[in-house]
């Protein structure tokens, strides 16, 4: 695409995410947050299975600790919410670099099933030390902003989210980033060149849980009730999903991918428990069929119109 | 004493079951090296297809749980046709697809048959006096000792029969095999479906004890990972101990630690393998 | 002090024994043949010298260094590269993408520069694969990928160079732009090189040292021509064909 045209575009996105709130309503401004969340989420989970190559299990699991971390210390110490998103980020990366540490060395499907683990054993704990945490009662935490607006909020999500969208690009456009993909084409022939692989997919692991770590905190407080279910391998499944759909290893995938099911998800739901169920199938109809996902059936489609 | 015994015992038949379950995840990784996210789901399956069988159509209830474990096998070797085949050589791409088949099968189970708990009768009733120091479940001894012989039948079948030498040379060198005219795409496929029979062997099994909702798939997929872990990928030796460490573990620990944390020492064991030595107990890949 | 000096090392696979105890030193500057029937050991001991198995016995040290523990980056930021039996380039990249990987391994995360650039492009000219800059490494063909990974391997900067066949399957007018491009990786770059290589008449031109492995063992080493003549080299090559 010429690069004009792709200015122009992205200038119009971003006039219509800004000017978004002014006709959108209540409930449409809700949904846009949600919708934000998920795109950090998704997006931070394609750098490290779309570009390292990385399945975690765990990624709900650190927006979590950033939820946790953040409104316990909202609730004990008075930390302002924004202050203790920075906190909850700080842990999630620690816990992030600890996990990381412990198993990419192995790779693959260790890494998988030990970041599945973790999640699990975070989430028994959760339920388990309800004095502290509330268990499934769930954690009443204070709002984001010292005054209740969703339009602010919207636009506070907006701006990190385009904070960190930035971050993701620049990383994928860098060194690391290119570092990134060579050790998910072939890690062999990666550390035959110099690469220290186990250090490049730890960076991608930490960067990642500590995106997460934000986007969770920043969540917690915005719907300021925070419940184990926000590490639950539901959500888990949502931000894969939206990733799968989008088309992994693409920057624009995973934000295509969120858009595209929360919208769809506030059409059909009137079918209620349906929606899982149909996220599920267009899932797994993308991954047999289109494995590319969206993004990859557009650009294939903009190959054959232009040849 | 009389309590420790009880929980030993409930341990050991926890730990066949486990086994028998975590068997059909290690078939799976040793042979086809993907780890099959939606096990837990074929285990709930076979116990409400079980269930069906007995209560709806009025079959003998040991009928119906063969019936439910031939249906299971099918459905898999169905799966690994449209779902898998195409992901080989791609640990990643198969661990997405039956992570996201895991969920599907979820909601579609809520939907077909809602939340509640489901049960198939009993094989048997009443219970016996163990060691002359407690009354045990008659169901529960039958369950042990069914869930021995499926595993003794299995070893049985990869060491002597046909089927078992054609799978462990694929499992050792898939190109070699191919070479000397297996079939590898007939073996994955059979042994995929055999690893979901097992599934569903451990499933109709226990379904009478502990009745299937939706979601106990979740612990069940996740504890017949750590149990195949615990013994070392594809080792099917290990998966036996291995399961067996966990059953006694998870039912000593909740015990005398706390039955909230029941699941928690399963995970902490995962973790702790994995850390100190990766390959499992006994090494991997001895088919 | 040896340039590349390989000290008894052994590597065994279970039962197997790959390489069984091997000693050998290499002098800078030169080109070097490694030759020996299938399964001697001689990919084994490339994968041994650039750290990808670890060796279970002897030493490897290379200007002055122990590398014998040494993982495969750190080996090739002491400036040892190689390419590899079967073409290993980075499939979903481009050819220029490639050999940035090289430079970032050996240089660290430096970000884009224009010497980058022209770097880059200078060997990819170099390769004669100029023209596919911009192409993905999956559609270049057999040739092609093997070139990839030469320039991919020099952009490392290495004083030594291990290749790993590089003349399978080409045809004659292919063979001698290749045997040009392997002596002006020493002239023009000053590059030692190891060549494992099955072509012998191609090999026998180039190389100014032989080394011959067999069953893990070095058989013989010296002058080509003499060692080509060594009874126990046709011996243990006649013994392959028997097979």
């Amino acid at each position: 695409m010429p690069r004009r045209r792709t200015q122009t575009l992205q200038l119009l996105m971003a006039l219509g995410l800004a000017l978004f709130p002014f006709f959108a309503g209540d409930y449409w401004l809700h949904t846009g947050i949600i919708c934000l969340f998920y795109i950090m989420m998704a997006s931070s989970w394609n750098l490290l299975a779309g570009y390292t190559g990385q399945v975690s299990f765990a990624h709900a699991a650190f927006a979590g600790v950033g939820a946790y971390v953040s409104g316990l210390a909202a609730i004990h110490f008075h930390l302002p919410p924004l202050l203790g998103a920075l906190l909850g980020m700080a842990v999630a990366a620690f816990l992030g670099l600890l996990l990381g540490v412990l198993c990419i060395r192995m790779g693959g499907i260790y890494l998988s099933l030990t970041t599945l683990a973790f999640s699990e054993m975070l989430r028994i704990i959760i339920d388990n030390e309800y004095e502290f945490t509330r268990g499934t009662m769930g954690l009443s935490v204070p709002f984001i902003l010292p005054v209740y607006s969703k339009t602010t909020a919207y636009f506070l999500m907006g701006a990190v989210t385009v904070a960190v969208l930035c971050v993701i690009r620049s990383i994928v456009r860098s060194d690391l980033g290119t570092a990134f993909r060579a050790v998910q084409n072939d890690e062999t022939a990666a550390a035959s060149l110099g690469i220290h692989v186990v250090k490049v997919r730890l960076a991608a692991f930490v960067i990642s849980s500590t995106m997460a770590g934000l986007a969770g905190a920043l969540y917690g407080h915005y719907h300021q009730l925070i419940t184990p279910e926000i590490l639950s391998l539901n959500l888990m499944f949502f931000v894969l999903a939206i990733a799968v759909i989008g088309g992994m290893g693409t920057f624009v995938g995973p934000i295509v991918g969120a858009i595209f099911l929360e919208f769809l998800s506030e059409y059909i739901r009137i079918y209620g428990q349906f929606h899982v169920l149909l996220f599920g199938l267009i899932a797994l109809a993308v991954c047999r069929f289109a494995p590319q996902g969206l993004m990859g059936l557009w650009q294939r489609r903009m190959r054959a119109l232009s040849s | 004493m009389q309590d420790l015994l009880l929980y030993c015992t409930n341990g050991l038949l926890l730990g066949v079951i486990y086994a028998l379950s975590a068997l059909g995840v290690s078939l799976i990784v040793g042979i086809m090296n993907v780890i099959n996210f939606s096990h837990g789901e074929l285990y709930v399956l076979a116990g409400y297809f079980s269930a069906l069988f007995a209560r709806a159509l009025g079959l003998p209830v040991l009928a119906g749980a063969g019936l439910a474990v031939a249906v299971v096998f099918l459905f898999g070797l169905l799966v690994e046709r449209t779902l898998i085949r195409n992901t080989y050589g791609n640990d990643m791409a198969s661990l997405i697809i039956t992570f996201v088949l895991s969920i599907v099968l979820q909601n579609a189970y809520l939907l077909i048959f809602g939340p509640y708990p489901q049960k198939p009768p009993n094989w048997v009733d009443g219970s016996t006096r163990l060691f002359g120091l407690f009354y045990y479940g008659n169901q529960r001894l039958a369950a042990l000792g069914a869930g021995a012989v499926v595993i003794a039948v299995l070893f049985l079948v990869v060491k002597k029969t046909w089927f078992g030498k054609t799978v462990r040379a694929v499992a050792q060198d898939r190109e070699m095999a191919a070479m000397v005219g297996v079939n590898p795409d007939g073996v994955n496929m059979l042994s995929f479906a055999l690893g979901c029979a097992l599934a569903a062997a451990a499933g109709v099994i226990l379904a009478p004890i502990f009745p299937v909702t939706p979601t106990v798939s979740v612990g069940v997929s996740l504890t017949a990972f750590i149990v195949v872990v615990l013994g070392g990928m594809g080792s099917l030796g290990g998966c036996v101990i291995g399961g067996l460490i966990l059953g006694l573990v998870q039912n000593l620990g909740s015990a005398y630690v706390s039955s909230g944390y029941k699941h928690f020492f399963g995970f902490f064991i995962l973790l702790l393998v994995l850390t100190v030595r990766p390959t499992g107990l006994f090494g991997r890949k001895q088919l | 002090m040896a340039f590349l000096e390989v000290q008894n090392v052994v590597k065994r696979f279970g039962g197997l024994v790959a390489v069984a105890g091997v000693s050998f030193e290499i002098e800078p500057g030169r080109i070097v043949g490694l030759i020996g029937p299938n399964g001697a050991g001689k990919t084994t001991l490339f994968n041994l010298i650039a750290g990808t198995f670890p060796c279970d016995e002897g030493a490897i040290r290379f200007c002055g260094e122990d590398l014998t523990r040494s993982r495969p980056y750190h080996v090739c930021r002491k400036g040892i590269a190689r390419t590899f039996q079967i073409a290993r380039p980075f499939h979903e990249m481009t050819c220029y993408e490639n050999v940035v990987v090289g430079l970032i391994g050996r240089d660290g995360f430096r970000g884009e520069t224009e010497a980058r650039r022209r770097r880059v492009e200078e060997l990819l000219e170099f390769v004669g694969l100029k023209d596919f800059m911009h192409t993905e490494a999956r559609h270049l063909n057999l040739i092609q990928k093997k070139l990839l990974e030469i320039a991919r391997a020099l952009a490392t900067r290495p004083k030594l160079v291990l290749l790993d066949e590089v003349l399978g399957g080409l045809n004659t007018g292919e063979i001698l732009k290749a045997l040009d491009l392997i002596r002006a990786i020493r002239d023009r770059f000053g590059v030692t090189i190891l060549w494992i290589e099955h072509v012998m008449g191609a090999l026998m031109q180039v190389v100014e040292r032989l080394l011959v492995l067999d069953r893990g063992r070095l058989l013989c080493e010296g002058e080509p021509a003499a060692v080509v003549k060594d009874p126990r080299v046709i011996e243990a090559y006649l013994g392959e064909a028997d097979d």
